[in-house]
């Protein structure tokens, strides 16, 4: 009787702690206030957009020059990044392709093709890209560098520490970045963390506000990993006081709202927010975690709905294969979330990809095959809450108790990563184990 | 929803490569922790860009110019007559060996007296001015034989002035365009 009334008052406890809001809120509205503003943006939109009708009208009085080609191409990169715009980054590729076709073997455009290709994740044609700059040489520390960035995409943690490791320059903002890179997929917050900071001091030093802001914004995200909300949320301001239009941060806080605050009504103002003046499909997938929360499921339906007709768009190629995988295991079409784990594991044969395929077929009812992917390719090999939380779930379904305790358990660490309902499952879980 | 926090950073990723990398120009603050890598080097215009090979090209952006003639010199003259096989001397005199063996130490010279120019048709390599044809000057020197009249068509670049007229005043430069 004893024992089941500890039992009892600590799964109170713990549930107190996950469900009632904490007393303090750490996003205080009279602080970001100003930067939800759409005037910042603006400001920067118009001056590229200037700049690129000026090399639009160059290049038409002369087509085909690759010089105009290049920086239009370049332009054309920052639009997508500033606006959202995935026209604008086919449009940079298109300028590149063009360049390549008739100068075959500039190092320098092989390297821009490959930074698209990173970010359209198409992670093999990159490989190629960066693969023939390597084989060119000139410029070795940069293609060194993306080829890294390739590796740690593709799960190729050993190429990228030999490959950072033939450069190794711990004065340099771009090497250190990725040995930030490096030190989080090998499970070392506290040393990625360390990078960051003396990249942030590199990138003051050079006194760059775009660098100091960009190397700030991620620190900020990373303070949220090791679960420091207050500290994140000060240098996400940090950032913004250097970027007013950085939406990178105004995302880190609205999730500092939801997650730790649990005020998805200013969470969801924040994000709704960003979706007017930038329109990616993932502000959806927030919104839809927030309505999840709020035990919405019209709401939460019609935010994945979005998501997923947005982020299926033949536009954003293999961009949101992962979360589409997801939703779809979680949204009663596991076959076909199955098809595109194994899509993805060619793209990227990375351990998180392993994770999507073990859960889709966790969710097909295939625990047994679940189990197996899981130990052949997920388990040890990463240690992503999420890939966490959910072999933790596929081992508890298999008997396996302590196993999925420690894996639960240790999801349950990164709950504010994680969000608060997806932290909540965790604790029904361990509830039940 | 943690993954697209990832995604964010591979993102900003790209663009931090893109940036620090694009940014050559931005004036940069001197500060004690500080530390600067040698990127690039270039004293002559083209020199670098097509006579050094895509391999070689970080070695030679590294090499201090010193050390530049002993090191590349013999590449340079291979270059030279893969690019111009009848070479024999060009119109200042200089054979192969002895021309690469300059244009190897990629420095530009600058006389302290007498008149700064690329060439004129009498003072070589004194410097520089904006309105040299630089261009047309190497492929002459490359391609023109003793007399400055073999292989016409490679002999000039055919742009004879910047396509906007320079300043009197400093920065002497064109205003952007």
């Amino acid at each position: 009787m004893k024992n089941t009334v500890f039992i009892l008052v600590s799964a109170l406890i713990i549930m107190a702690s996950v469900f009632i809001a904490p007393q303090y809120q750490v996003a205080q509205k009279t602080s970001y206030e100003h930067y939800l503003s759409p005037d910042h943006l603006r400001k920067s939109r118009q001056e590229l957009a200037s700049r690129i009708a000026f090399w639009e009208q160059k290049l038409q009085a002369a087509p085909g020059n690759f010089v105009y080609q290049k920086k239009l191409a370049g332009l054309y990169a920052a639009g997508f990044k500033l606006t959202g715009d995935i026209t604008q980054l086919h449009r940079s590729d298109s300028l590149l392709l063009a360049v390549n076709a008739r100068l075959p073997g500039r190092v320098g455009v092989l390297q821009s093709l490959t930074a698209n290709a990173i970010t359209r994740h198409a992670f093999r044609e990159a490989e190629g890209y960066i693969r023939k700059a390597c084989d060119i040489g000139e410029d070795r520390f940069t293609s060194s560098l993306m080829l890294a960035d390739v590796a740690l995409e593709r799960g190729n943690l050993l190429e990228a520490s030999l490959l950072l490791d033939g450069i190794a320059s711990g004065s340099h903002f771009d090497y250190l970045i990725r040995e930030v890179k490096l030190h989080d997929q090998s499970d070392e917050l506290d040393k990625a963390v360390r990078s960051m900071e003396k990249a942030a001091g590199l990138a003051r030093a050079s006194g760059t506000s775009s660098a100091i802001n960009w190397a700030l914004s991620n620190l900020a995200d990373m303070y949220g990993h090791q679960g420091k909300v207050k500290k994140a949320y000060e240098t996400y301001l940090q950032a913004l006081r250097l970027d007013p239009a950085d939406l990178h941060s105004l995302r880190g806080i609205a999730w500092i709202a939801f997650s730790h605050d649990r005020n998805t009504e200013e969470a969801k103002r924040i994000v709704r927010f960003l979706q007017s003046i930038h329109p990616m499909p993932d502000y959806d997938l927030f919104l839809a975690e927030i309505a999840a929360y709020e035990q919405d499921t019209a709401t939460e339906r019609m935010h994945k709905e979005q998501f997923l007709r947005k982020a299926s768009a033949q536009a954003y190629g293999n961009m949101y294969k992962s979360y589409v995988c997801q939703l779809k295991s979680e949204g009663g079409e596991a076959a076909e979330a199955l098809e595109i784990a194994a899509e993805e594991i060619g793209e990227r044969p990375h351990p998180m990809s392993y994770h999507l395929l073990a859960w889709a077929a966790f969710r097909h009812g295939s625990p047994q095959r679940a189990l197996d992917i899981l130990e052949q390719h997920v388990i040890g090999q990463t240690g992503e809450p999420e890939a966490l939380y959910h072999a933790g779930v596929i081992l508890k379904e298999a008997g396996r108790k302590e196993a999925a305790r420690a894996h639960l358990l240790a999801a349950r660490e990164a709950s504010f990563e994680l969000g608060p309902v997806v932290a909540a499952e965790i604790q029904g879980h361990l509830e039940q184990l | 929803m943690k993954n697209s926090l990832k995604t964010g950073i591979l993102a900003f990723m790209a663009i931090a490569i893109a940036f620090t990398s694009c940014n050559d120009d931005d004036p940069i603050a001197p500060a004690d922790n500080s530390r600067y890598m040698q990127e690039d080097q270039m004293g002559r215009p083209a020199i670098n860009t097509v006579f050094v090979d895509a391999a070689e090209k970080d070695k030679f952006n590294t090499t201090t110019p010193s050390q530049q003639g002993p090191s590349f010199a013999d590449k340079f003259q291979s270059k030279l007559l893969a690019l111009n096989p009848g070479y024999t001397n060009n119109a200042l005199g200089l054979d192969a060996e002895t021309f690469t063996g300059i244009l190897a130490t990629d420095v530009l010279t600058v006389s302290t007296e007498g008149k700064t120019t690329f060439f004129d048709g009498t003072n070589v390599l004194t410097g520089r001015a904006l309105a040299d044809d630089v261009i047309s000057v190497e492929l002459l020197l490359i391609f023109g034989g003793p007399e400055g009249a073999a292989n016409p068509g490679l002999t000039d670049d055919n742009v004879d002035a910047n396509d906007k007229a320079f300043l009197n005043v400093f920065p002497y430069l064109a205003t952007p365009h």
